[in-house]
C-alpha cells in the first residue's frame, strides 16, 4: 500500500493492517508447526535413548541372570535356608506371585533374584548387587518355572525416565541342562 | 486517475512467481522436516519391536531345547512335538508358546503363529490380545550314520508395523538326541 510523506512528498510503501494480520497469522502457524515438529523429534530422540537403556540394561541383567540359571544347582533336600522348604529339590523356587526367584548357583551359594524400589536386585549369600541402572524403571519382573525346573520364562515390563506411559514388555526363556549328550 | 485492483503497479503486491517460488521452499522445508520426524518415529518403533523380537526369539529356541529336556527327563521320544517323521531332511514347521501350546503353522504371517499378550500372561498362543508378533519354529531331522541324530531348528518371528513392514528376524540352533542324565 502506498502512503505519501508529507515532509519529503515522497510516496512510501508501507503494509495495511490486513496484510500485516495475514503475514503475522502466516509466521505463527509455521512457527507452531515447526514447535511441534522439534518437540515431536526430541521426544522421539528421548523415547529412543530410553529404549537404547532399557535394551542395554536388560542386556546386561540377562547376560548375568543366564549364567547363573544354566549353571543352577539343585536344591538339596529339605532346603528352608534358600526361599522356603517348597524349594527342596528343585533348582528353581520362586515366592511372592513369582516375583522373588531363588536358586542355588554353582558353588552352592543361594542366589535371589527380585525387584527392589524399580530395579532388579540380586541378593548372593547376603550381599545384594544392583544389576539395572537408575535409568531404567522395571515396573514388573515374573519369574516362571516350567514344573520340571528344567527351563525358566522371564517376562518383565520396564520404562525409561522420559515417558512413564511407555514401557516395553520384554519376555524370554532360559533352559538350565539337564541332559547329557 | 484511480487505477483498479487489477491495474496495481508492481510494487503493490507479489508476483505468481514470487508465491509460487516462497511457498515452494516453504513447503520442501517442511517436508524435510516432517519427513525426518516421521522416520525418526519409524526408527523408534523398529528398535522397540526388534528388541522384543529377539526375546522372542530366544524364547523360542530355548522353549524347544527345554521340550528335549522333558522328552528325556521324562522318558519320552527325545523329538516328542519337534518333528513328526525321522527321515533325513523332513521338515515340521510349528509354532510353540511356553505354556505348552503347540499347533502347526504355515509360512508367516500365519493366524496360527500369531502371539497374544495380556499383562498376566504375556505373549503365549491361547489368550489375550492379538500381537502383531508371529512366531514359529523349523525343525528339519538330521540323521548321520554313526552319529547321534540332531534337528536344525530355525526360529523366525515376523512383525509388520509403522517402519518395518513384513519384517522376518531369524535364529537357528542345533538340538541333539540326549540321554537322561
Amino acid at each position: 500500500m502506498k502512503f505519501v510523506d508529507k515532509k519529503n512528498k515522497q510516496k512510501i510503501l508501507g503494509l495495511t493492517l490486513m496484510e500485516l494480520v495475514v503475514s503475522i497469522s502466516l509466521f505463527a502457524v509455521i512457527i507452531l508447526i515447526a514447535t511441534k515438529t522439534f518437540t515431536k523429534i526430541t521426544d522421539i530422540q528421548n523415547r529412543t535413548k530410553d529404549e537404547q537403556n532399557i535394551e542395554g540394561d536388560l542386556r546386561y541383567a540377562m547376560g548375568v541372570f543366564v549364567d547363573e540359571v544354566r549353571a543352577a544347582s539343585l536344591h538339596p533336600a529339605l532346603d528352608d535356608t534358600c526361599g522356603t522348604v517348597l524349594c527342596n529339590s528343585t533348582y528353581f523356587c520362586t515366592l511372592n506371585a513369582n516375583t522373588i526367584l531363588y536358586l542355588r548357583d554353582k558353588n552352592n551359594t543361594c542366589v535371589t533374584y527380585s525387584l527392589s524400589s524399580g530395579q532388579l536386585v540380586v541378593d548372593r549369600g547376603g550381599t545384594n548387587y544392583t544389576i539395572t541402572s537408575n535409568d531404567v524403571t522395571v515396573d514388573s519382573v515374573k519369574f516362571l518355572p516350567s514344573a520340571l525346573s528344567d527351563r525358566i520364562l522371564v517376562q518383565l515390563k520396564a520404562h525409561g525416565s522420559s515417558d512413564y506411559n511407555k514401557s516395553i514388555s520384554y519376555q524370554t526363556a532360559i533352559t538350565s541342562t539337564q541332559v547329557r549328550p | 486517475m484511480i487505477k483498479s485492483f487489477w491495474q496495481k503497479t508492481k510494487e503493490s503486491g507479489f508476483s505468481l512467481l514470487e508465491i509460487v517460488v516462497t511457498l515452494s521452499l516453504l513447503a520442501v522445508s517442511l517436508v524435510a522436516v516432517i519427513t525426518v520426524a516421521t522416520k525418526m518415529l519409524q526408527i523408534e518403533h523398529v528398535t522397540e519391536n526388534d528388541f522384543i523380537a529377539k526375546g522372542l526369539l530366544i524364547e523360542a529356541v530355548e522353549l524347544a531345547e527345554a521340550k528335549r529336556n522333558s522328552n528325556v527327563q521324562n522318558d519320552l521320544i527325545w523329538y516328542l512335538g519337534l518333528a513328526t517323521s525321522t527321515n533325513n531332511g523332513d521338515i515340521y514347521s510349528f509354532a510353540l508358546d511356553y505354556t505348552g501350546t503347540t499347533s502347526t503353522a504355515g509360512v508367516l504371517p500365519d493366524a496360527a503363529a500369531q502371539l497374544k499378550y495380556d499383562d498376566t500372561n504375556f505373549y503365549q498362543l491361547s489368550s489375550g490380545t492379538a500381537t502383531k508378533f508371529y512366531r514359529r519354529l523349523i525343525s528339519t531331522y538330521k540323521k548321520k550314520t554313526n552319529v547321534k541324530d540332531w534337528l536344525e531348528i530355525e526360529a523366525q518371528v515376523y512383525w509388520s508395523d509403522r517402519g518395518g513392514k513384513g519384517n522376518i528376524q531369524k535364529l537357528t540352533t542345533t538340538i541333539y538326541q540326549s540321554q537322561k542324565r
